[in-house]
């Protein structure tokens, strides 16, 4: 589609059995920033079933207008559904630029809206800014993140983009904001393809992006020596343990508890890697986190040039001389 | 009989990848290139259902012609033909004009069931491909699959899990559809070193070429031209600085450890 009456900052709000997901609204605060250069105004588009509770939600992290389509076939996610209802409100709103947060579903939504309307797309952007043109630059880190490359669509409008999750700060809640609610019907044709069952992962603990304190292992960690991660972890409040894709691999974790690239991104206060190599595509995933320490036997390990303290020797040792101090520090003096 | 069509990439390993802070442009050269890992797994897909249900497996990729040491390999895993969809034209395509060459090289193949490619590549990693092309074949697209329970030729549908981040969901669709896969979904297969062979001596029967005009594709929709996307600049990556307090292990060094903590507040 071309550029001409293309205007105003669009998010796709997630939601997800009746919950929004923080990672869309964390766009909703990007949005306004960008809005603001483009003196122009933010929309949401949300799409479910029995949406009443959640309408106003958008406006009061930051939405100027929120454009919803509340029907019992987008009940659940169903990507071909989803995908045809979101194509028909870009048709009709014409954004020009339209953001969805970088989720499993939202990733694998955007570009086949993007197919549909011929435009372009960029991935798992990490920061935005707008040209002296006006376009919307999309940055991104290809390459397991050792480069930013700056994106723009020049001429398709809308330029779309999905954004990393947990990259942007969730905006402040503010329930006086007020705002635009439009309730849109559009066609939803009977799909060929189904979901026919879903069962809910198993999640006990925290989920890795919520913690703040995340206790990693990788490929130089024995699994029987488990016990170690779980009484290093109870040392700490809103603790969680993660590990680095070799693990996943192997089956030995589920990829929710995965940190990389190829897994989630986390910033925690702590992070601590035990027998964690530090490829440049595990470092992607948490080279912001606040405080980086590594326990590893190889002297040589990449993760030593990247964290603010290392500890070169046997997790076995190590960690139970740690798990002994934390105790010493813990009991009333 | 299920006709499965796989879309593979040949990328440098990003392990040895180098960037050149004067330039700004990433060192391919003396980096050596393998099949994108996934699409590995996508292969091994294609041919244990092969196995099960019969037919035949192809394998696609739009890439420059030293690619063609990928395809080779494919084929000695066991695929029956691969095609190199190569011109000049193609270059520099972003993930739109890509998926649409790669649409318009299935299109040609015909007939098909099920069209499998890697979750996303190492080098780009924007997981758009699986989509892209399922919108531009007018097919159902389905990501993160993890396993294919059934197909079922009578009634031409397909049984699908796949993995999101709240729990496992089961799919069922209309043949044909494409999906994504991610690594460690199977493990895949070494190739067969008597296939190995035979695909060098009769590469020609194994793996043909196409270019823009045997794929009927639309030149203002292929590479360059065809991209909506531009990249303006690259640079490296600014890491934060870390205080690198690296210890050999003992009593003092943990006592220093947890000293750093409660300077940093975290206990």
């Amino acid at each position: 589609m071309s550029k001409e009456k293309f205007e105003g900052v669009y998010v796709y709000i997630e939601q997800r059995k009746g919950v929004i997901q923080e990672a869309s609204l964390q766009l909703l605060g990007e949005a306004r920033k960008l809005a603001e250069k483009l003196k122009t105004e933010v929309s949401a588009f949300l799409i479910g079933y029995q949406l009443k509770k959640l309408v106003k939600e958008p406006i009061y992290y930051g939405a100027d207008k929120v454009i919803y389509v509340d029907n019992k076939e987008c009940a659940n996610y169903n990507p071909e559904i989803y995908k045809t209802v979101l194509v028909q409100l870009v048709m009709k709103y014409k954004p020009e630029i339209f953001l969805i947060a970088g989720t499993k579903y939202g990733r694998e939504l955007a570009p086949s809206i993007a197919a549909d309307l011929e435009t372009g797309i960029t991935a798992d952007c990490t920061a935005f800014d707008i040209d002296e043109k006006g376009n919307l630059l999309q940055i991104r880190p290809p390459f397991g993140g050792r480069v930013h490359a700056y994106i723009i669509t020049p001429e398709k409008r809308p330029q779309m983009a999905t954004a990393r999750p947990n990259v942007f700060p969730l905006p402040e809640r503010n329930v006086s904001r007020k705002g635009e609610i439009i309730k849109e019907e559009t066609e939803v044709s009977k799909p060929s393809m189904a979901l026919i069952k879903f069962e809910k992962g198993s999640e006990a603990e925290i989920p890795i992006e919520k913690a703040e304190v995340l206790i990693s292992f990788g490929r130089g960690f024995n699994l029987e020596d488990a016990h170690l991660l779980e009484e290093l972890c109870d040392f700490f409040l809103k603790s969680s343990i993660s590990c680095s894709r070799p693990i996943v691999d192997a089956g030995l974790m589920p990829r929710s508890r995965q940190v990389g690239q190829t897994g989630k991104t986390v910033r925690p206060k702590l992070y601590l890697a035990i027998g964690i190599s530090g490829a440049i595509q595990h470092l992607a995933g948490m080279k912001d986190s606040k405080f980086i320490a590594a326990i590893n036997k190889d002297p040589n390990a990449e993760i030593f040039k990247f964290c603010d303290f290392g500890i070169i020797g046997d997790y076995k040792e190590v960690i139970p001389l740690l798990i002994e101090e934390l105790k010493k520090k813990q009991a009333p003096s | 009989m299920l006709k499965i069509i796989v879309g593979i990439k040949w990328v440098p390993d990003t392990a040895d990848v180098k960037f050149d802070p004067v330039k700004g442009t990433i060192i391919r050269e003396g980096v050596e290139s393998i099949i994108n890992p996934p699409d590995l797994n996508a292969i091994e897909l294609a041919l244990a259902l092969k196995e099960k249900y019969g037919g035949e497996v192809y394998v696609i990729s739009m890439s420059p012609p030293s690619a063609i040491k990928g395809l080779k390999m494919a084929v000695a895993m066991g695929v029956d033909k691969a095609f190199l969809v190569s011109d000049r034209k193609f270059a520099a395509a972003d993930t739109l004009a890509t998926s649409y060459t790669l649409s318009c090289a299935i299109k040609k193949i015909g007939s098909y069931d099920l069209v499998i490619f890697g979750e996303e590549t190492i080098d780009s990693a924007t997981g758009h491909i699986g989509p892209e092309v399922g919108e531009m074949l007018g097919i159902p697209h389905l990501s993160y699959v993890t396993e294919v329970q059934e197909v079922d030729l009578q009634q031409r549908t397909i049984k699908m899990v796949r993995e999101v981040e709240d729990g496992v969901e089961f799919f069922q669709a209309n043949l044909p559809v494409v999906i994504s896969v991610g690594v460690g979904i199977n493990t895949p297969r070494y190739p067969i070193p008597l296939r190995r062979l035979l695909t060098e001596l009769e590469t020609n029967k194994y793996i043909e070429t196409w270019a823009l005009n045997d794929i009927g594709a639309d030149p203002e929709k292929v590479g360059f031209k065809g991209s909506p996307t531009r990249v303006v600049k690259v640079i490296a990556a600014p890491m934060p600085a870390r205080r690198l307090e690296i210890r050999e292990a003992s009593g003092e060094t943990v006592k220093l450890f947890i000293k750093r903590l409660k300077e940093a507040e975290i206990i």
